[in-house]
């Protein structure tokens, strides 16, 4: 689990990580300076709404008082490294780039072609991910998981979705 | 007797057919995905979301509820067999469960893990009977102060008691709420952070951001660390037999667990993963053979089982009745109520007095449907564990995709889904937990809506936080809260280094 589990799941951790070599913490540093940018665009934005006053908070005044926050909890992120042992583990570019771009697929084509023709191409997408998935696979998997959407979404819940538009 | 007469309104509302039948629907899913090790509860829950819209309030409550609690009783099934959390709060599961069935007793394993299981959670649901109606009668005097108060302390518990740095985790919570703050201001109309985007004028899409953050990001995960492969050993009716010594050594055992559980339920934060650590550890502590323990001790599993299940129903007491969520399965409950229309908070219950009881009663006959699905069909439940990954990802990242383009038909929801895939491994990767972020979403909102309102009446004032006593003694367990989380990461710190130097 990515929510509860970061201390127990033992990826990206000090694994592949040479011995003897002193922990740099570079992934919190990372991290704080990434929150503290958010912090500061977040207050150049919200600078310019209404501040109101304490009595009368304008739209404007908790956006700078929280922006403001987060870029301080940035920097003492970057400055006190709470997890200096982690390194971030390196990474493989092509699982990233094929489920997010399942996803993209499913942006691009759904609104021209519907449902059916994005999932069809999505899944094989999201199959190149891993080594050695043939097409047959991906597209025999596509045309079961589209059969699946159809008979729980439209025709168990009733739910009006455009399953391919012309 | 009131409460007898209420949970017979509960159970008659929760007998029904429909309620059963989103019910058993639950607990199915839920004991899937626990079983499988790659998709937890939550990643469930998200994908199921979008469902829940097109049923009854009641009806998805329970669904996703009987999820969260299948996913308990799941999960110990690939701990015990495979050495592989089915979830991260059975995780402490295969210290004991593994040894055991290496020794031949798997199935033993499996049968007193479902029974520990079902006693944590019927004896969090006597609690949640019972202190519920309390905690609500006294929050019902509360006024704005004291709700600003009670989520700032619910919002820096969760981000201080979880697992990992406090500082990342609060940061978090601020984010969080700042995303809670998109679209428009209710009190002023003004857009806030829309970017010109008319889509973002309704505000952030609560489910496209959990099921990016939570769904998508843990598939990404989990490919770029590798495959998950085992096989597991049969198991069948004839060795799950309970021998009586076992029985005698679990009893005591369960009834701790239980009691770790409805704790760490109630503190926001905690969870279920730290009732399976914190109840694992004080058994071995008050074992007379400390020695067993790692080499299949029965009191290493069937505490951490009764005190993740018993974790996860008492939950629901400060959810239902603060409408402050522990987790972010709890803040997608509430979302899931928010949709409907039905405003969480300390009104919820008297004003849905019949949606409560039936959630009790649905609760109870989702522990008892748990244990029939667990105990006569686990062979089932095992053979779920030979199907490979390679087909669960795609199909998983599909449902996320058309359940969220189910909502409104927007393939803008969908590209938002992307995006916050995209950052939640981001913040995998760096160790910011995403969990504190939803929970900051959530109450975003109330939060300044709450905030504006106490200080509009104290005339900007901001004695008002101190001059009441609740909102001044919330407040201060807040920074109580605070400076022990500070305390304690900075001598870990100093552990760490004194080791390190030692090391050196």
């Amino acid at each position: 689990m990515v929510t509860e589990g970061t201390a127990l799941d033992g990826q990206g951790r000090e694994d592949g990580q040479p011995a003897g070599k002193v922990p740099t913490g570079r992934a919190d540093v990372v991290a704080g300076l990434t929150v503290a940018a958010v912090g500061v665009a977040v207050t150049a934005i919200a600078v310019q709404y209404p501040l109101g006053t304490l009595r009368r908070m304008g739209p404007g005044y908790l956006p700078v008082v929280l922006g403001a926050l987060l870029v301080l909890l940035g920097l003492l992120i970057a400055l006190s490294r709470p997890d200096a042992g982690m390194r971030i583990a390196r990474q493989r570019a092509r699982p990233i780039l094929c489920v997010l771009g399942s996803l993209a697929v499913v942006v691009a084509v759904v609104d021209a072609a519907g449902l059916v023709p994005a999932i069809m191409l999505a899944v094989p997408v999201a199959v190149a991910a891993e080594d050695g998935g043939s097409l047959l696979h991906s597209v025999v998997l596509a045309a079961a998981i589209a059969a699946l959407v159809a008979a729980i979404f439209v025709w168990a819940l009733g739910v009006p979705l455009p399953l391919v538009r012309f | 007797m009131e409460l007898l007469a209420n949970l017979a309104m509960g159970f008659e509302a929760a007998l029904s057919p429909v309620l059963l039948f989103y019910c058993a629907v639950g607990v199915t899913v839920g004991t899937m995905v626990g079983v499988l090790p790659g998709i937890g509860p939550l990643v469930a829950i998200s994908v199921l979301f979008p469902l829940t819209f097109h049923v009854p309030p009641d009806a998805a409550l329970i669904m996703l509820a009987g999820i969260y609690f299948g996913a308990q009783y799941g999960g110990s099934t690939a701990s015990i067999l495979l050495n592989l959390p089915g979830t991260a709060s059975n995780a402490v599961t295969c210290l004991d469960g593994y040894p055991m069935a290496r020794q031949g007793r798997a199935g033993v394993a499996l049968f007193m893990t479902t029974i520990a299981s079902f006693a944590g959670g019927c004896g969090a649901l006597v609690v949640l009977i019972v202190l519920t109606p309390v905690i609500v009668k006294v929050a019902l005097s509360f006024g704005a102060p004291e709700y600003f108060a009670l989520m700032v302390l619910g919002l820096l518990a969760a981000a201080t008691l979880s697992v990992g740095s406090p500082l990342k985790g609060i940061a978090m919570v601020v984010l969080g709420v700042l995303l809670g703050l998109i679209g428009t201001d209710v009190n002023s109309g003004q857009y806030r952070f829309v970017f010109g985007l008319p889509a973002l004028a309704d505000g952030l899409n609560l489910v496209a951001l959990a099921m990016g953050l939570f769904g998508v990001s843990e598939i990404v995960g989990r490919l770029v660390a590798g495959d998950v492969t085992g096989r597991p050993e049969r198991v069948g009716w004839a060795q799950m037999m309970a021998s009586r010594d076992d029985m005698r050594r679990s009893r005591m055992p369960m009834v701790r667990g239980t009691l770790w559980g409805v704790l760490c339920g109630i503190l926001p934060g905690a969870g279920p993963s730290l009732a399976a650590f914190l109840s694992y550890g004080a058994e071995k502590r008050v074992s007379r053979t400390p020695e067993r323990f790692g080499h299949g001790a029965i009191e290493g599993i069937v505490a951490p089982e009764a005190a993740n299940n018993a974790s996860v129903q008492a939950a629901f007491i400060p959810t239902l009745s603060l409408g402050i969520p522990g987790d972010a399965v709890m803040a997608l409950m509430l979302g899931a109520l928010i949709v409907h229309g039905i405003q969480p908070g300390p009104n919820l219950i008297p004003e849905n007095p019949g949606l409560f009881w039936s959630l009790v009663a649905s609760f109870w006959i989702a522990n008892i449907l748990l244990m029939v699905l667990n105990l006569p069909m686990i062979g089932l439940w095992v053979r779920l564990l030979t199907i490979p990954y390679s087909v669960l990802y795609p199909a998983v990242l599909v449902f996320i995709s058309v359940g969220v383009y189910s909502l409104r038909l927007s393939s803008f929801d969908v590209a938002v889904v992307l995006v916050c895939g995209a950052i939640g491994y981001a913040m995998q990767l760096v160790r910011l937990p995403t969990a504190p972020l939803l929970l900051g979403f959530i109450l975003g909102a109330p939060l300044e809506e709450n905030l504006r309102r106490a200080l509009l009446i104290s005339r900007g004032d901001l004695s008002v936080f101190v001059d009441r006593p609740i909102a001044a003694t919330l407040l201060a367990l807040s920074v109580a809260l605070v400076a022990a989380a500070t305390l304690s990461a900075l001598l870990r710190r100093r552990r760490a280094a004194l080791a390190l130097r030692e090391d050196g």
